[in-house]
């Protein structure tokens, strides 16, 4: 009987470990393909033409529509199997985790996975981003262009807001969060992409990275501290993983 | 008869506020009505039974295993109805019970719908366009389709209409009916109580005034009327509470076997009045 249970047991390990090694590969092959997309375009580009702007551009899609058409495709595919990963439905289990039968550490790791997700929707969003920034040289300086690379770079604030840091990886809310580092980091963001809308609005984006340099270090100033946010948040989302109290309940009683 | 859920000396402090000693066994067939003023440990309590606090001190037991040995099984056999709902907002909840169902070995998806349909609640719209209402009725709804041993409810009546409150009390009677299962719920309504519940707790600062069932409650007391100076005469011990007018005063008189002689004949109060001077103790109009 003993024996018996020991294999079930090992069996039920073992399956479980190679759905978690699928859907990780799932995860990669999405990020490659998102990288391969954005780094592409961005690279022939460059190579091309030896730098951005939206006539060389424009003249580059008219060029190799269909090598533009099928990166961009790739970007939305890579977008579309990022967003139906997300939608797994064990993972998205903040809450609810606490009232479910299962264990302290089935809890934890689905925290920790949920942790991955928004970390990988972080990533996505920020190579979104820049991919919108190069995406916005499609357009010239017309009106419907202008409101289309605004309409852009909404979903893409949309994006960030929902699906990253400002819920926090424990499920906290931007008004929950508790750590100062994570308050910083969300709101440096928002004064961040603000700023660049505001940047592209007035002038011509690439134009304006180019003649100043510095302009990339917001971006670098936010990927560090993001990574600090999240290390730390992982850390106190481990600790108090199986911890109802401690996560949502410090402040009621009743 | 073993007790489907028995506590046994749970203590829990908390945001400067504590819970002590808490002890009281509860056998399936039978509903548990929890009493007390606001702040008095009920929603505490309940979490606590639920094992989403950690007792300080105490064990709680549910159906012979303990939560803090086999998280897993206790909670199978929990239903919870709590303040606030843990579904997720932006899901239906079809999909919210479709989906966090699978965790309950006898969750039934025919029996969520039935209660869907028996509570005016749509499945197909997403959680975070219900009502508070709605949302508790939802609640009860994905409890009664796990069909755990054990139901445990946070103020359920609270934020629903006079006319749901009614059936959803029947619904609690009808959970008990076939003697395997057990409601435990938290109230202010006196008129609940009343209504449904076999044993009364009564919590008052985080500590149990008293665990009895209903019946045995009022005879336990008597409600005396005369003068503020023959009411005063009485020993301080025998008085739970009092409330003195400007033509009469009345006294809440706990009965005990060396005063039981005196009250023979003096009239039992109602459960509100008891629960009146067991919350407010001495009162002057």
């Amino acid at each position: 009987m003993l024996k018996l249970l020991l294999k079930t047991s090992a069996c039920f390990s073992l399956k479980s470990s190679l759905k978690n090694l699928l859907y990780l590969i799932f995860w990669l092959f999405a990020e490659i393909l998102l990288l391969v997309s954005t780094v592409g375009v961005s690279l022939a580009a460059r190579s091309i033409y030896g730098g951005l702007n939206s006539l060389e551009l424009a003249s580059y899609v008219s060029k190799w529509p269909a090598a533009s058409y099928a990166s961009m495709a790739v970007l939305l595919l890579s977008t579309g199997m990022t967003a139906l990963f997300a939608r797994e439905k064990p993972l998205a289990l903040p809450r609810m985790a606490f009232l479910l039968p299962v264990t302290a550490k089935q809890r934890k790791d689905s925290l920790l996975k949920l942790f991955l997700l928004r970390l990988m929707w972080l990533f996505m969003a920020i190579v979104l981003f820049h991919h919108i920034t190069l995406g916005g040289f499609f357009y010239e300086k017309s009106l419907p262009g202008v409101l289309t690379q605004t309409g852009l770079y909404l979903l893409t604030v949309w994006s960030l807001l929902l699906k990253t840091g400002f819920r926090g990886v424990n499920g906290k809310s931007l008004e929950e969060s508790t750590s100062p580092l994570e308050k910083f980091v969300n709101f440096y963001w928002i004064l961040f992409l603000l700023a660049q809308q505001l940047a592209l609005g007035i002038g011509h984006g690439q134009q304006l990275y180019s003649r100043f340099p510095l302009l990339y270090a917001p971006w670098i100033i936010l990927l560090v501290l993001q990574g600090c946010a999240a290390a730390a948040a992982t850390k106190e989302c481990l600790e108090k993983a199986s911890d109802f109290e401690q996560i949502y309940c410090q402040k009621q009683r009743g | 008869m073993t007790p489907l859920l028995e506590v046994k000396g749970i203590c829990k402090s908390f945001g400067g506020f504590s819970l002590q000693n808490i002890s009281f066994s509860l056998e399936p067939g039978f509903i548990l009505g929890i009493i007390g003023e606001n702040g008095s440990g009920k929603t505490t309590l309940l979490r606590t039974l639920l094992h989403l606090y950690r007792p300080d001190a105490g064990t709680v037991t549910v159906d012979g295993s303990s939560a803090a040995d086999n998280e897993p099984f206790v909670r199978q056999r929990i239903g919870a109805v709590l303040e606030q709902d843990f579904f997720e907002d932006r899901w239906s909840a079809a999909k919210n019970a479709a989906c966090f169902g699978k965790f309950y070995p006898d969750f039934r998806f025919s029996v969520f719908q039935e209660s869907c349909r028996r509570f005016e609640i749509s499945p197909d719209q997403k959680v975070k366009n219900l009502s508070r209402g709605a949302r508790r009725k939802l609640q009860f709804a994905f409890a009664l389709a796990c069909r755990p041993s054990l139901y445990l409810m946070d103020e359920p009546a609270d934020g629903l209409d006079p006319g749901f409150r009614r059936s959803l009390l029947s619904c609690m009677q009808e959970i008990v009916e076939s003697g395997q299962r057990s409601v435990v719920f938290s109230t202010h309504l006196i008129s609940d109580l009343d209504r449904i519940a076999d044993y009364i707790l009564m919590l008052k600062d985080g500590r149990m005034q008293f665990f009895l069932d209903k019946e045995s409650l009022c005879s336990r007391f008597c409600l005396l009327r005369g003068t503020r100076e023959e009411l005063n005469a009485l020993p301080e011990a025998w008085i739970m509470g009092q409330k003195h007018g400007e033509y009469h005063s009345e006294a809440l008189i706990l009965i005990t076997e060396e005063n039981r002689r005196h009250f023979q004949r003096v009239p039992h109060p109602d459960l509100s009045t008891v629960f009146y001077y067991l919350e407010r103790g001495t009162v002057s109009c």
